[in-house]
């Protein structure tokens, strides 16, 4: 045999073993099928705490796909019958309503709101400590592009209040509220516009609550999918964690604001 | 110093100055991920379940995409080299699509292919998207065409002339191609296993799209990334990156010591 065909056959080998292990990651841990969740990575800390604690209670799994909120949306929208989604939890209810005018929703629960705030680059150099402070030459802000809820409530809050005209060109757009709060921390930007839920992940560096952005306010809500081939099971689960005593304390735990959860 | 020695001084310094600001800024990048973490936060990681369980899934699936991309690579580098056939143009011109592509649009094209009836008749017998197989077809994609390239060029400087004479000699052409020229073309495919390799471990966009954000279930390193950076946390985020140089680095340092050893 030739030295050609033995590393033929080898790679072959070596490609059965592999697909094998793969194969073995995959193999499905139990008979029911899981609540199939496709939720924003934003709110993946929450979410993970309530989807264990779920699981521990009721021995339902929960396999929890993350995304961006667009991302997911896309995802939802792209109905495979062989693996349908049963809920949909994007980071702010802009994309449910979207879902919603695309068919998809059968039912919706508020979870939480989450107010915007300034976050502030670590040391804060440029000594930032109320809106004006902002309008200083050379001061840069990351305000989210409009595609993300945060980036489009700021814009159109502060255009309503007349303040949008003069912040603007000290603002540097992000992708994501995420990257936003990224571009502060690293220094990138002296101070960030994101939700109140994002800053408590970032420990150390200044919030600031001016009230020129009182009136930005996003509501996280779960949506129950029209799609869904387990609809009560699918609603249970939004229901626990629309549940004050249950899902929503995970919320409150990760900085969100919570209500009093769902009607029973 | 000759005349010629001296002229030609000024010559490689201004290449190495030109190459070194490229170099440089590779190191400085690195250099800066390795100040911004630490051994701990890299240890804290890969103390996770959900990291350990994604550092084993991207090993086995960049080994399983880089093996196929083989079989693929080899064959069509060869055909695309040494023979011409109607449509070669058209095969040139689709192989380099997916490396132009934005990496986004691959994942997407690929999720729509899956929704097409043959798709989905595929997904009743086997569960691709969503799940293992599509992380690993999101890497082949993308990481073959870089192999069919690499073999392309590497049989392009193999002389025709040996296997010529091994069929005047007898051989069938695909005795000759098995026998002769396979073997002399070992450390180009050694070098496109390398690199599909490589490419794999360094896809996010397809995989994202593609296979979705699953913990422990289709996270590979770079989903980790995106995971953690969507929740704020730079430092694990970081310390997966560091982790992935660690382990590309490891891979690149054995096959080319195999490499070395193969040609010596």
């Amino acid at each position: 045999m030739s030295r050609t065909t033995v590393a033929a056959v080898g790679s072959l080998a070596v490609l059965g073993l592999l697909v094998g292990g793969l194969w073995w990651r995959q193999r499905d841990t139990g008979p029911d099928r899981p609540l199939v969740v496709y939720a924003a990575a934003a709110v993946r800390v929450p979410l993970e705490a309530a989807a264990r604690d779920y699981e521990a209670e009721h021995g339902r799994r929960v396999e929890l796909r993350f995304g961006a909120s667009e991302d997911v949306l896309t995802k939802v929208g792209l109905v495979n019958p062989s693996d349908p989604a049963d809920l949909f939890l994007p980071a702010d209810d802009s994309y449910v309503r979207l879902a919603r005018d695309r068919g998809l929703v059968a039912e919706s629960f508020p979870l939480a709101t989450m107010r915007a705030v300034l976050l502030v680059a670590p040391g804060n150099s440029k000594g930032l400590a109320a809106w004006p402070d902002l309008l200083r030459d050379g001061v840069r802000v990351a305000v989210s592009n409009p595609a993300a809820a945060v980036g489009k409530l700021t814009r159109d809050h502060l255009a309503a209040t007349g303040r949008w005209a003069a912040l603007k060109p000290r603002v540097a757009d992000t992708g994501t509220v995420t990257e936003a709060a990224n571009a502060a921390k690293v220094g990138a930007a002296d101070a960030a516009v994101v939700w109140d839920a994002v800053a408590v992940n970032y420990p150390g560096q200044k919030v600031l609550t001016p009230p020129e952005l009182a009136g930005v306010v996003g509501r996280v809500e779960v949506a129950v999918l029209a799609q869904s081939a387990d609809r009560d099971a699918a609603r249970a689960f939004a229901r626990y964690l629309a549940d004050p005593e249950r899902g929503l304390k995970t919320f409150r735990a990760a900085g969100f604001t919570v209500g009093s959860g769902a009607p029973p | 110093m000759t005349p010629g020695r001296a002229s030609a001084v000024p010559f490689y310094v201004a290449l190495g100055l030109l190459g070194g600001l490229y170099v440089g800024l590779v190191a400085a990048m690195l250099i800066a991920d390795l100040a911004y973490t630490s051994p701990g936060a890299v240890g804290r990681a890969l103390a996770s379940p959900e990291v350990r369980a994604a550092v084993w899934l991207t090993l086995l699936s960049c080994s399983a995409s880089a093996v196929l991309s083989l079989w693929v690579g080899v064959p069509l580098g060869y055909l695309l080299a040494r023979t011409r056939f109607p449509g070669k143009a058209v095969v040139d011109l689709l192989v380099d699509v997916p490396i132009v592509l934005p990496p986004l649009v691959v994942g997407l094209s690929l999720l729509i292919l899956f929704q097409t009836p043959p798709g989905l008749a595929l997904q009743q017998h086997l569960t691709v998207t969503y799940a293992v197989p599509a992380v690993v077809l999101a890497q082949f994609t993308v990481a073959a065409a870089f192999a069919v390239r690499t073999m392309r060029v590497t049989f392009e400087q193999i002389s025709p002339r040996t296997e010529d004479v091994a069929m005047t000699l007898g051989c069938s052409r695909g005795r000759a191609f098995w026998l002769v020229t396979l073997p002399e073309a070992r450390r180009g495919v050694l070098a496109a296993g390398t690199l599909a390799w490589a490419r794999s471990l360094g896809e996010f966009g397809p995989i994202l799209v593609f296979a979705g954000a699953t913990r422990m279930r289709t996270e590979v390193l770079s989903t980790t990334v995106f995971l953690e950076l969507s929740v704020g946390d730079l430092e694990a985020a970081l310390a997966v990156s560091v982790l992935m140089i660690a382990v590309a680095v490891a891979v690149l340092v054995l096959t080319r010591a195999l490499g070395l050893r193969e040609a010596a």
